[in-house]
């Protein structure tokens, strides 16, 4: 019993480690990003690039919020590795109880209709506002 | 039509239908197409035979692989739209001013010039395809049988439905070294686009 909570927290640990691996290609996305610029703005006459965080923050932040907000959609709407690696129920994303749903002899479809309406809320409000950037970060090569 | 308000609503529209979780896509999708499903129960009412597109034969298979092919729509669309907007507008005039007509226009400049577009993106829907786990997952759950039961899914069953560790990392490997393959392509044909 006294060691249920660590299990929990190692695995909710070892799973959100894995997501990082997950989204390490977009944080290189970043980098080759923040490279481009530097250089498009070291080659112009009239403007020296000093490689301040603070430069670097005002060059890239487009790019930087549109990182972010995919690789959060990306998480809200994990799955796989949850139902892998989680071994807490009470720990699973949204997304798992939508799966969960799917018994072995039905589907309690308005159950499984209603949570997927639920976690489909959230991106709605993040998108009502954001569209542009999430265009943007899916142009930017940030392919699911 | 790229500035126009219903070109930008269909944007946001697909990009929306992008960012939901493919598990959200893959219910919709089970909704419409279950044999209790909507197409089904509609196809009854008008007195014609269910097509079961999740339970017959092939069909399994081809629906998933439409369902998946139907999410990388947005992505293929904004590339193809970045694609045609970078169109030098001087060589489709100087192709007008030859006599060419639209669809020569498309066949012999535009197909062209979108080429490199067309093979990394070719690359990435495969990339994609070999990530379809979720729609499966809800979809069909790999069946019936093995129908739709892609590499990544038989991997997770090896490993984590009937505990043959050994036989899913097997997959796992073969999977990961044909990816491994189609991200040197990607990478190989990006590289070039960039020296051109």
């Amino acid at each position: 019993v006294t060691s249920a909570p660590r299990l929990g927290w190692a695995t909710r640990a070892g799973t959100a480690t894995l997501l990082v691996i997950y989204g390490l290609p977009f944080l290189w996305l970043l980098a080759t990003s923040l490279k481009t610029d530097a250089q498009i703005f070291d080659r112009g006459t009239t403007f020296i690039f000093e490689p301040t965080f603070a430069n670097y923050r005002s060059v890239v932040n487009g790019d930087l919020l549109s990182a972010c907000l995919n690789s959060a959609i990306i998480a809200w709407g994990e799955f796989l590795y949850a139902i892998t690696f989680l071994a807490d129920p009470t720990h699973y994303p949204i997304s798992v109880l939508i799966g969960g749903q799917i018994g072995m002899y039905g589907i309690r479809w308005s159950n499984m209709v209603a949570i997927a309406v639920a976690a489909s809320l959230p991106i709605l409000a993040i998108y009502a506002f954001t569209h542009r950037l999430l265009r943007d970060g899916l142009a930017l090569g940030s392919v699911r | 039509l790229a500035s126009t308000g219903v070109a930008g609503f269909t944007l946001a529209l697909m990009v929306f239908s992008w960012a939901l979780p493919g598990l959200i896509n893959g219910v919709a999708w089970r909704f419409l197409l279950d044999p209790r499903g909507m197409v089904d129960s509609i196809l009854g009412l008008l007195h014609i035979a269910p097509v079961y597109c999740l339970v017959d034969g092939h069909l399994p298979l081809i629906s998933v692989a439409l369902v998946n092919a139907w999410t990388v729509v947005p992505f293929a669309t904004l590339v193809f739209r970045a694609g045609l907007l970078d169109t030098p507008p001087e060589i489709l005039a100087a192709a007008e001013v030859d006599g060419a007509r639209p669809r020569q226009v498309l066949r012999h400049v535009v197909l062209p010039l979108l080429l490199p577009s067309i093979l990394v993106l070719g690359v990435l829907a495969l990339v994609y395809a070999f990530k379809s786990f979720d729609f499966i997952y809800v979809m069909t759950f790999g069946g019936p049988g093995t129908a739709s039961t892609t590499l990544p899914f038989l991997s997770y069953r090896l490993a984590f439905e009937i505990y043959r560790y050994s036989q899913g990392a097997s997959v796992a490997l073969i999977t990961v070294a044909i990816v491994l393959l189609l991200a040197l392509m990607y990478m190989r044909q990006v590289r070039r686009e960039e020296r051109a």
